[in-house]
């Protein structure tokens, strides 16, 4: 059994018929070098096809398994030859022929190319990407165009809120478009705006600058635009942590205040602002937890016991009275309104002195002097009244310096005298019941010569009365919302101000501990805890309003009243 | 080797750098947020944007180190599975330099088309996954490249059997040389549009409705004919088949590559709006 092969071959210009036997039952056929006939081209397999010659016949086998043998041009998986059948393979032409069944198989084997003439495109090109007209490259240079033209286009419009790294806060949206408002031109992004951009509109004074070792920081470094805040004072807690977690103070400023995150954890114990001991001396401040410095050192006195009594007596009989009988929020209903005697005092502490003249009184908050003329006036006008004929009859009376005192003027001397004793006495409880004298008077007596040319030399002096309004000056804080609460209806003030109904002393402080406001000012979960909540960074430690005030510049008025100009209130001289 | 063996370099060692950095990243991030409130100006946002900068220029590098045949820096598969980790992690940093505040600007522009990339970087990662196993199937019987030779070979043929019979045969020749010519470029549409064409039943459709015109002597003739057609119809599908799935493991780069350097455009214009504000 054996095979010829007939190849035509092509070597050095010179081409001639090479015939080549393979011995062997089967015909191994493809394109690799250990097959019997190679055919040496891409589209034929490695081993392509198989010709056996079983008892006689001649069979041909595609080993590719997708039938692309081609027997006289139809695809095959295994037939049967007959001498003559040409075979295709790839571009080669199998021209199969034998004489008898023992005689060799001939295989004559040409290639030939594809028609030129009616040339087939090839259909792989069509499908590959990159021989699409949207190469990367095109893609990319397109995109990288649209990017660009399309921020410089809307740059060249106006529209400067693309570039913003954020939004503008609600009050500055109105020139958000005008960057040169605030922007001087171009700065390394480290660097804030200049604080005297923030200037030209706002005037607010520093924050205790000059206690601080190092300088102030800027006003963009807390106030930062582009953030997307809507309000821009609305300082988070790290910001103020960021110097009060371990705040550096000069020499005697702040020595209260050194580490404090949170409100939660580690705010300390509220401190009051005292009046100095003596006339003149500074502030002092004063933990509520230090109780051996803690005193009310208002000058007038008052047993807040006696007051909350339950049986309490009025004029009209009992008047038991409540907190607010006498404390009323004031006008923006964040604090409360300073005492006044005529208006909370005086419908049961009369300062009647008579009991011929009832319901006639002096005038509370008038000097001694002045009260002595009130009760001379009194006096006279009552000795008119009861020696009426008397005083007719008598005419208008001038006495001379030096004369003798007429019966009205000893009258109304002697009247005036016992009136001011009873005033002034501490049995008898009305001047003294609330006023401390700091003189003592000696009324009646004799007194020195160089006392003569005062002729009151002997009335008390009294201290000069003064109430605490302002107990944490460097918070705000608004009783109008926390009354509101549902929670404190029943307690109401008692609520924070536990200690009030059983205070017997003035000098008793009443002011609510942090506890008690820790008890819903708590972080998370509670009523709000942060810093701004209660503090201000921009000192307006004298104002009374809570949420303060606006501190746009108002328009500088013309040169000739000078007096006018407003930079803000609390701003320091 | 493995299938996914550039995912899991070296025992997923940038697996593991990634991992780390990630970590880092974060924690960094814990401390930072917790003093301050935390935007790109600030210290740490300056710096957390100086890494995600570097981060970009090295992924660009595969760009160009995909491209040399072989290089002093280390090993394509290495600087893929660099890529694909350092990339995922781009995803991370920049949120952190931004302090998540984004809003209608180029900046938060810069920001989404990065997130693009990223995403068609993962779903060239998933492609590079399932396709070549798929693809394998069709290449072990014949590759495409053979295929078009293939079906050159068959056309030769069907002239071949066309040259010496009637004009029918010889019409219906020229007409697939010309239906090939005709062709459009279909790259895209195999990718986009789902199913393919049933490129077989029609052709033997339209076979059958030829064979009615055609004389009796000449049926034999026609079967083989259609034969050849049929199986240029039956190749042309597998081509088309082959070619799906390597588009597909291509087409996602259409994005990718393009959409990265429209990113660097937009980051470029974010430093010149930053540097001004």
């Amino acid at each position: 059994m054996s095979f010829q092969i007939v190849r035509r071959v092509t070597h050095r210009g010179d081409t001639q018929l090479q015939t080549t036997t393979v011995e062997g039952s089967m015909l191994r056929i493809g394109r690799g070098t250990a097959n019997d006939l190679l055919l040496d081209d891409l589209s034929v397999s490695l081993d392509h096809a198989l010709i056996t010659r079983p008892s006689g016949t001649v069979v041909v086998r595609d080993l590719t398994g997708a039938s692309s043998v081609y027997v006289n041009s139809a695809p095959v998986m295994e037939k049967v030859l007959a001498s003559g059948d040409v075979l295709r393979i790839g571009p080669f032409y199998l021209t199969v022929t034998w004489s008898s069944a023992e005689d060799p198989l001939v295989i004559a084997v040409e290639q030939r190319e594809a028609a030129q003439d009616e040339a087939v495109p090839p259909l792989l090109a069509n499908y590959q990407l990159s021989r699409g007209r949207w190469t990367k490259t095109r893609l990319s240079l397109s995109l990288c165009l649209l990017v660009l033209l399309g921020s410089v286009g809307a740059f060249a419009l106006g529209s400067h809120a693309l570039f913003m790294p954020g939004q503008v806060s609600g009050k500055h949206a109105q020139f958000a478009a005008q960057c040169s408002s605030c922007h001087d031109g171009w700065k390394p992004v480290w660097q804030p705006v200049a604080d005297k951009q923030c200037v030209t509109c706002h005037a607010a004074p520093h924050h205790f600058g000059d206690k601080s070792p190092t300088p102030s920081p800027a006003c963009a470094s807390c106030h930062s635009e582009h953030k997307g805040a809507a309000i821009l004072a609305q300082i988070r807690d790290p910001q103020c942590v960021a110097c009060h977690g371990a705040l550096q103070a000069k020499e005697g400023g702040l020595p209260l205040a050194q580490e404090i995150r949170s409100f939660t954890e580690d705010h300390p114990e509220f401190a009051l602002s005292l009046p100095g001991e003596g006339p003149g001396s500074p502030v002092q401040r004063v933990r509520l937890s230090e109780q051996d410095r803690l005193a009310d050192r208002g000058t007038v006195k008052l047993n807040h016991k006696v007051h909350l009594n339950p049986d309490l007596q009025g004029p009209d009989g009992p008047e038991p009275l409540k907190c607010a009988s006498c404390h009323q929020p004031d006008q923006q209903g964040a604090y409360l309104r300073p005492i006044q005697f005529e208006r909370d005092c005086m419908r049961c502490h009369t300062l009647d002195f008579d009991e011929r003249l009832p319901g006639k009184t002096v005038t509370h908050g008038k000097a001694p002097r002045e009260v002595r003329e009130e009760l001379h006036s009194a006096y006279a006008t009552y000795y008119l009244m009861t020696h009426e004929a008397e005083m007719r009859a008598r005419g208008v009376v001038r006495r001379l310096p030096g004369a003798q005192k007429t019966k009205e003027e000893l009258f109304v001397d002697d009247m005036t005298l016992r009136a001011e004793r009873f005033l002034y006495s501490p049995k008898t409880k009305k001047c003294v019941l609330c006023h401390t004298a700091e003189r003592a008077g000696a009324i009646g007596q004799p007194v020195a010569r160089l006392a003569s040319n005062r002729p009151d030399g002997d009335l008390p002096t009294f201290q000069k009365p003064v109430i605490p309004d302002r107990w944490f000056p460097h918070s705000r804080f608004s009783h109008g919302p926390h009354l509101g609460l549902p929670q404190l209806k029943e307690k109401a003030c008692l609520a924070c101000h536990e200690a009030a109904p059983q205070s017997t002393k003035t000098t008793d402080v009443l002011m609510p501990g942090i506890a008690s406001c820790r008890s819903c000012h708590v972080e998370p979960g509670g009523a709000g805890a942060q810093c701004i909540e209660c503090h201000d960074y921009h000192d307006k430690s004298q104002s009374r309003l809570p949420a303060g005030v606006d501190i746009l510049k108002t328009p500088q008025p013309s040169p000739a009243a000078p007096e006018a100009q407003l930079v803000g209130p609390g701003a320091r001289p | 080797m493995k299938a996914s063996s550039f995912l899991s370099y070296r025992n997923g060692r940038w697996l593991w750098v990634g991992l780390i950095c990630a970590a880092a990243l974060i924690v960094s991030y814990v401390f930072y947020r917790r003093a301050i409130v935390p935007h790109g100006g600030t210290a740490m946002g300056l710096l957390y944007g100086i890494i995600g900068t570097l981060a970009i220029a090295i992924l660009m590098v595969l760009g160009v180190r995909k491209r040399r045949y072989s290089s002093g820096i280390g090993t394509l598969q290495g600087w893929t599975s660099a890529h694909v980790y350092l990339g995922l992690l781009t995803l991370l940093i920049i949120p952190l330099h931004a302090g998540f505040s984004f809003g209608w600007d180029i900046h938060t522009l810069a920001f989404a088309l990065l997130a693009l990339v990223v995403f068609s970087g993962i779903a060239g990662v998933m492609l590079y996954r399932i396709v070549p196993a798929r693809l394998t199937r069709f290449e072990a019987a014949m590759p495409a490249e053979k295929i078009d030779k293939e079906i050159q070979n068959v056309m030769a043929d069907v002239r071949a059997l066309a040259k010496h019979k009637s004009d029918r045969f010889v019409k219906i020749y020229l007409e697939e040389v010309d239906r090939m010519k005709r062709r459009r470029f279909e790259g895209w549409r195999l990718v986009l549009r789902s199913g393919q064409p049933d490129l077989l039943s029609r052709r033997v459709e339209s076979m059958s409705r030829i064979v009615s015109s055609i004389p009796p002597h000449e049926y034999e003739d026609f079967q083989r004919l259609s034969q050849l057609l049929i199986k240029h119809s039956q190749l042309e599908s597998s081509l088309m088949a082959q070619m799906t799935l390597r588009n597909a493991m291509e087409a996602w780069l259409y994005l990718h590559v393009p959409v990265s350097l429209a990113m660097v455009a937009a980051v470029f214009l974010h430093l010149i709006a930053v540097f001004y504000y």
